[in-house]
């Protein structure tokens, strides 16, 4: 069964083939025009997808990896503890300025029933 | 811990006849909480920003790839002015699915119908990776806020005078009540809030630790921690983002550019031509000065820092500030060079 690394060097060696391609077909548009150039400059593209599609397929096994699932379980579990710690001290200003707000009124409230009482 | 917040050095309140009493168990306790989470407020509100930044780098590259290729495609259609057909996913009005490749759009008789290519296809799943990171930074900046600390205090304060003016008229039959009670509250206040701070501090070491461990040391320079994993596959991501839209700009150069060399232009026409393929190559350029896996990897050490700095702020805090600063520096460049758009008129090319 291959290695990482020789997926690795699989991987480096194909993009070192088609790096080739490309500057040998760049080197001909340079001398080329008309129908050639076309041609040639869609053989070019082809080759740069072809190029492209090699790192985007790394990213992609990369981005669905296990390794990379366990991770953001451990990142969404540490946002949860640090939001739910962060939540306790509003929860508890919020619940002291409304029982100060209730004192408060009780404090209004007060003198105005031992005036009627006395 | 010399540079530690207000926080820690906040006074207890004035606690009347109460304070010579118990100033010295107080002290103590203070003592016992001699970390605060504020002091590495404004430290992470900058990682926090720089997700911030990373997070727009992706949405702008995964669009402005959306524009390229459709450039790319309309100058070569203008180019060689081949029969044209619409897509036959344009007659499917139904909501496309995420995975759905097929795209509404118009192609070259005779050449594949246009698709989504593989890497447009993993933008759901990369921006929901990247969410995670942002809602992680804002966590830590939420656990670190230092205002949510100032309105406690300050609905302490208001408890303590709302308590001070219910029993001043109780004074007459305890004296002295009037003093002490809204001075006990105060220093209930404080202390409950001391242990709130603690208790944020614990929650937020715990977690960087966490996400942050095992740290790169001599042996293993490049250890799989989850920070370490989600930055380089995201700082792999990006790179493989701006190489996508290097590949589509460098194709419009090189398409409008055997145009400039095949036929003869007025001034203007050529002038123009040659300003739009001027521009794709400055794009390109400037993509590849960008270094978004460096970014990542830079985002990735500094919360390193932010691990040593948490288990041990006095001497690993001026290396955090560093990281900060490189890491904000070369993100800043990312962004920008993602955000930058190649958006030559393909009406004109080809005239």
């Amino acid at each position: 069964m291959p290695t990482l690394a020789d997926i690795d060097e699989a991987k480096k060696e194909c993009v070192a083939v088609l790096d080739s391609r490309i500057d040998a077909a760049q080197e001909l548009l340079n001398d080329a025009s008309g129908a050639a150039a076309a041609k040639l400059v869609g053989v070019i593209d082809q080759l740069t997808k072809k190029r492209l599609d090699i790192f985007t397929q790394k990213y992609i096994a990369d981005l669905k990896s296990e390794a990379m699932k366990n991770a953001l379980d451990v990142i969404k579990q540490a946002t949860k503890d640090m939001n739910e710690v962060a939540q306790t001290m509003k929860t508890v200003t919020d619940f002291i300025n409304k029982a100060a707000a209730l004192l408060g009124a009780g404090a209004t409230v007060l003198p105005a029933l031992k005036g009627t009482n006395s | 811990m010399t540079y530690l917040s207000k926080t820690n050095r906040r006074s207890p309140p004035k606690a009347g006849p109460w304070r010579s009493r118990h100033l010295g168990a107080l002290l103590l306790m203070a003592g016992a909480t001699a970390c605060s989470p504020y002091s590495f407020s404004s430290e992470v509100a900058s990682m926090s920003n720089g997700v911030d930044k990373l997070s727009v780098a992706f949405t702008a590259g995964y669009d402005n790839l959306a524009g390229d290729l459709a450039t790319a495609g309309q100058i070569e259609m203008v180019a060689t002015r081949q029969k044209l057909l619409l897509a036959s996913a344009c007659n499917r009005t139904d909501v496309a699915r995420k995975d759905n490749a097929a795209v509404c759009g118009i192609y070259i008789a005779g050449s594949d119908q246009p698709t989504l290519t593989s890497l447009q296809l993993t933008r759901a799943e990369t921006m929901q990776a990247v969410q995670n990171l942002k809602k992680y930074a804002n966590a830590l900046a939420a656990v670190t806020n230092a205002a949510d600390r100032a309105a406690y205090d300050a609905a302490v304060s208001q408890m303590s005078a709302s308590v001070g003016t219910l029993t001043a008229s109780a004074n007459f039959a305890a004296p002295g009540v009037g003093v002490l009670a809204p001075a006990a509250v105060n220093i209930v206040g404080w202390v409950f809030g001391t242990a709130l701070d603690q208790q944020r501090y614990d929650t937020l070491r715990t977690s960087i630790n966490r996400v942050g461990k095992p740290l790169p040391d001599e042996d293993h320079r490049n250890p799989q921690s989850p920070i370490r994993v989600v930055t380089q596959t995201l700082g792999e991501g990006l790179r493989v983002l701006a190489m996508a839209r290097m590949q589509a700009l460098s194709h419009e150069a090189r398409l409008l550019i055997i145009g400039l060399n095949d036929r003869t232009w007025s001034d203007e026409a050529y002038r123009k031509q040659l300003g739009d393929a001027w521009t794709a190559a400055a794009t390109v350029e400037a993509l590849r000065r960008a270094d978004p896996e460096g970014a990542a990897a830079d985002l990735a050490d500094t919360h390193d820092k932010l691990v040593k700095a948490v288990n041990d702020p006095n001497r690993h805090y001026g290396s955090l500030l560093k990281a900060l600063g490189d890491f904000g520096e070369k993100v800043s460049a990312v962004q920008a060079a993602m955000a930058a758009a190649s958006t030559p008129s393909a009406s004109k090319k080809g005239q």
